[in-house]
């Protein structure tokens, strides 16, 4: 159970099919998050995302508007995606999601 | 300030395409009005049923999809081109809105980018 | 916007709605757009090849300009066939763009 699939070297899956909620559950748990409802929501976000477009958001600006697109203001704003997901929270949000490095974080 | 920026390059071939798809991307990432509009082989862009798995590269038309919720204004197609290669709007990404291009349409914008 | 003019070049017009500068051949799919795109109150720069539209005819109400430099490395006369065409060199075409309210470089 602590074992994950295949990743790169900044800790992203090679293969984004490859995720499980155990998975991500493993990823956070390195960044000492423990995932909450709110995080989940998040993380289906950008699964259901990449299932759409094959992308991760390109940078951390178009993760917090892509998530104010669909979730609304209260969560598409950087503070509340800051405190889920310290750090870049597109990077970090993507990793334990199992999505692609964002490309550009500008 | 709005801006066009203009993809006239095939896809997959080279990266000139994603370059002006990145620099839209960046544009609306920072809350400015841009509209993409695809001229020439460019609208082989917007073909609908691209797979280029076996070629190890990502669907740029599924890419396109997620334009709108990234703010990118709107997706503009060359009618003539779009006549040239085949294609109607209905055999592109959803979204498309075939244009004629002529003067008046640069008019629109404040700025005009084509890499 | 503020008020700019064009420098008191050689019989360089005053203003134009756009100033399209042109460094692609004729028959070039990027010379059709441009082309497609020029109103008559606009200017259109040729600069390197595109000089060449000189030598095969160009059919435009648009104010047309040539880079002095690019027509004689080519072996070209302004009046090749064309009337009307200003040759200009680089510092009136800094001058030219510098007085544009908006610039295309196709």
């Amino acid at each position: 159970m602590s074992q994950t699939p295949e990743r790169n070297n900044e800790g992203f899956l090679e293969d984004p099919w490859a995720w499980s909620r155990d998975v991500a559950a493993v990823i956070a748990g390195e960044d000492g998050i423990e995932l909450t409802g709110a995080h989940w929501e998040i993380i289906e976000f950008l699964r259901s995302f990449y299932r759409d477009y094959q992308m991760s958001p390109p940078s951390n600006r178009l993760f917090v508007k892509a998530v104010k697109e669909t979730l609304g203001d209260d969560k598409g704003n950087s503070i509340y995606l800051m405190q889920l997901f310290p750090g870049t929270p597109a990077k970090t949000a993507c990793r334990i999601a199992g999505l692609p490095r964002p490309t550009n974080c500008l | 300030m709005s801006v066009l920026v203009i993809v006239d390059r095939s896809p997959y071939g080279s990266w000139s395409g994603r370059e002006s798809m990145d620099m839209a991307l960046s544009l609306a990432a920072f809350d400015q009005p841009v509209t993409l509009l695809f001229s020439g082989v460019g609208v082989n862009w917007l073909r609908a049923g691209q797979d280029p798995a076996s070629i190890f590269q990502k669907a740029v038309e599924r890419n396109l999809a997620a334009a709108p919720i990234f703010g990118i204004g709107a997706l503009l197609a060359d009618q003539q081109s779009l006549e040239d290669f085949g294609l109607d709007a209905s055999q592109c990404v959803t979204g498309v809105m075939p244009v004629t291009v002529e003067p008046t349409l640069l008019a629109r914008f404040d700025d005009v980018v084509c890499l | 916007m503020s008020e700019s003019s064009v420098a008191d070049g050689a019989g360089m017009a005053s203003r134009h709605a756009v100033l399209h500068i042109l460094n692609k051949p004729p028959g070039h799919a990027r010379t059709h757009l441009c082309l497609a795109t020029l109103a008559a109150t606009d200017a259109l720069v040729l600069i390197e090849d595109a000089v060449l539209a000189l030598a095969s005819g160009l059919d435009t109400s648009a104010a047309v300009y040539a880079l002095g430099p690019d027509l004689a490395a080519r072996g070209l006369a302004a009046d090749n066939g064309q009337t009307g065409v200003i040759v200009i060199d680089y510092e009136e075409l800094v001058a030219l763009a510098a007085g544009a309210d908006k610039t295309v470089s196709w």
